[in-house]
């Protein structure tokens, strides 16, 4: 009875370990991810933090899928509680190849983890032609960071349907820095008119070298320094702590995964 | 009437005598005949002590109420005649004239009233740039002004060339210096999402002594300050003891600002030197803040001293431009005119080049 009790335990054990070592990466994640909310087949917005309302993520699901079937792609978002620490940019292509690959253009996943308040925009080798994740990115920092999470999704899709339809309408990924900066340009008008001023004012230095002299140092004797004392006392520290600003995230066009890109940052 | 004057003539052909700059003795332009510094002092030493007897006698004659109505009271004060030991005719300058030149027969003159007793230089540093070198240091000078009118060099010409001897006095200085001043070091680090800022202050104090030599500053009122400052520093190495020989042939004035009025001026420039020594001891911090300093004489020398100087006039747009050239070091100083035109335009056109260059820095970060 014993031995038959341990051959029991015994064999739920190797199994246990055979599953452990066998189950990639993403079957650790999707098990934590997946163990208070179920993901169904054809979700495209996953919310197991219940950042969104239901009414948030219908609408969210159906302007993802109107998007999709416009331009051949799968869009997907996903809010996390958590990722158990793990590195969310990993977190986003293993989630981007599970569930959001295989349409005709490509995949992009939009993947918020709110304990860490980090976020992460992937796409996969194909959309990657298309989009620019940086510029995606940039696009629904703004939402992130006012905790407008609905309106971070909304900007993430429409820039995503803007990006495609660029492409298809020019040939050419769309690209925030090509655009006209209005903000830019009075930036270098205003700084343009400085540096003039500055280049008049040192003309015009030019043209005297009539000075008041300030100091004697020429006429210094340096052998006759002589210093008597030369003492320097501790008084007090002040220490200033401020909180690192968030970042935008950067951008790596073509970057780890196979030809995919993404964009990321803390918010 | 006797002479106020004394003319430096030729001994040899009667031609005025003229200190040739770079050389160590008098030559006659005329005659050729060279003669020794030495010389030429105790040549006309008596002569020099005549005149001044006769200058002084005259000067009790000289009353201002005399002078008639065309003149003021501070006018006539400041005007001296003299008459010219060559021609006879009669000169008029100001009180501070040491030497000049008779304008009608253009013989070197002297008023040695004018460097008797306390009033005589200690030393001289002599002319070593010619006229021509002051003309063509001038043209040098325009080189390089962007701005500069082009008819100011075009049709620019030198309305006035004059070597003159201007009283300087030279204060040496020991002194002891005392300065405290508030240091920090500062220290960034991360720690988790925090960036830390660790300011460490120190107070230091720094006591030093230090001497400085021959501070110059112009003992002259018509002179202007920052002119004078601007064409230091001289080479001091080239002083020699004052004789009115070196005088022959420029203008000199006499100090019309005594030492005691000009000390403030040197020992301003001696107490931001010694608190700029004393700041540069203070070293490995991130920044330093003076908090007092005190600077005490502790022995001060001065002494009254000649040093050439070129100036020149020139005239541009009827406005008159006046530069000064160090007539040992050869150094021009001076204020130019500029075309407004030009300074618009090349500043727009640097404005214009660098937009897409803002712009294009400015998208990286808007």
């Amino acid at each position: 009875m014993l031995k038959n009790i341990c051959a029991i335990f015994m064999v739920a054990f190797a199994i246990n370990c055979s599953i452990t070592f066998a189950t990639p990466a993403l079957e650790q994640l999707d098990e934590k991810t997946l163990s208070t909310e179920e993901r169904t087949i054809d979700a495209v917005v996953f919310d197991n933090s219940r950042t969104l309302a239901k009414n948030e993520i219908q609408t969210l699901t159906n302007k993802i899928k109107t998007v999709e079937q416009k331009h051949g792609v799968k869009i997907g978002v996903e809010f996390l509680k958590t990722i158990g620490g793990r590195n969310v940019e990993t977190a986003a292509r293993e989630l981007l190849n599970k569930h959001y690959s295989g349409a005709k253009n490509g995949g992009i996943i939009f993947l918020v983890v709110m304990d860490s308040r980090q976020w992460y925009v992937a796409t996969d080798s194909t959309i990657n032609n298309f989009v620019n994740a940086n510029d995606i990115g940039n696009s629904l920092l703004a939402n992130l960071r006012d905790g407008d999470y609905f309106g971070a999704c909304n900007s993430y899709i429409d820039a995503v349907d803007k990006s495609l339809s660029y492409y298809e309408q020019n040939g050419a990924a769309y690209d925030s820095s090509d655009e006209f900066n209005i903000m830019a340009a009075m930036a270098a008008v205003l700084l343009g008119i400085l540096f003039g001023i500055s280049v008049r004012s040192w003309l015009i230095g030019t043209m005297s070298n009539v000075h008041h002299a300030a100091t004697a140092k020429d006429y210094l004797k340096r052998e006759t320094v002589k210093f008597l004392k030369n003492r320097d006392t501790y008084l007090f520290t002040n220490v200033e702590r401020r909180p690192k600003p968030s970042g935008g995230g950067t951008a790596s066009r073509g970057g780890s995964s196979g030809g995919g890109g993404g964009a990321g940052g803390s918010f | 009437m006797a002479n106020t004057s004394v003319s430096y003539k030729c001994p040899n052909c009667g031609a005025p005598l003229s200190f040739q700059p770079g050389k160590k003795t008098v030559t006659c332009e005329y005659c050729g005949t060279e003669f020794e510094v030495a010389a030429i002092e105790e040549m006309f030493q008596t002569q020099n002590e005549m005149a001044a007897a006769a200058e002084e006698a005259q000067q009790t004659k000289w009353e201002t109420e005399n002078a008639g109505d065309e003149w003021t009271s501070d006018e006539a004060a400041a005007l001296k005649a003299l008459t010219c030991s060559s021609c006879g005719a009669e000169l008029v300058c100001d009180e501070n004239t040491m030497a000049t030149e008779c304008v009608y027969c253009g013989n070197p003159t002297m008023i040695p009233k004018r460097f008797d007793g306390k009033l005589k230089p200690d030393y001289v540093i002599p002319f070593k740039k010619t006229k021509a070198d002051a003309v063509e240091a001038l043209k040098n000078f325009y080189k390089g002004h962007y701005l500069l009118p082009d008819n100011f060099t075009a049709n620019n010409r030198v309305e006035a060339i004059q070597p003159m001897y201007v009283p300087f006095w030279l204060f040496d200085s020991q002194i002891n210096a005392q300065a405290e001043f508030r240091a920090k070091k500062v220290r960034r680090y991360d720690s988790g999402n925090m960036i830390v800022t660790e300011t460490k202050v120190y107070n230091c104090q720094r006591v030093a002594k230090m001497g400085f030599e021959k501070i110059p500053v112009d003992g002259s009122k018509k002179m202007d300050d920052a002119y004078m400052e601007s064409i230091e520093p001289f080479n001091y190495a080239e002083l020699v003891p004052f004789s009115t020989a070196y005088l022959t042939g420029y203008l000199a004035d006499k100090y019309d600002v005594d030492a005691e009025n000009c000390a403030p001026r040197a020992d301003k420039r001696v107490e931001n030197s010694a608190v700029d020594v004393l700041r540069s001891s203070v070293k490995d911090f991130n920044s330093v803040d003076l908090v007092n300093a005190a600077v005490v004489k502790d022995v001060g020398k001065v002494i009254y001293t000649l040093v050439p100087v070129w100036i020149l006039t020139t005239r541009y747009q009827d406005k008159p431009y006046t530069f000064m050239m160090n007539g040992q070091t050869g150094k021009v100083v001076g204020s130019l005119p500029f075309d407004s035109g030009k300074a618009f335009k090349y500043p727009a056109i640097a404005a214009l080049v660098s937009m897409p260059l803002f712009y294009f820095a400015a998208k990286l970060f808007l």
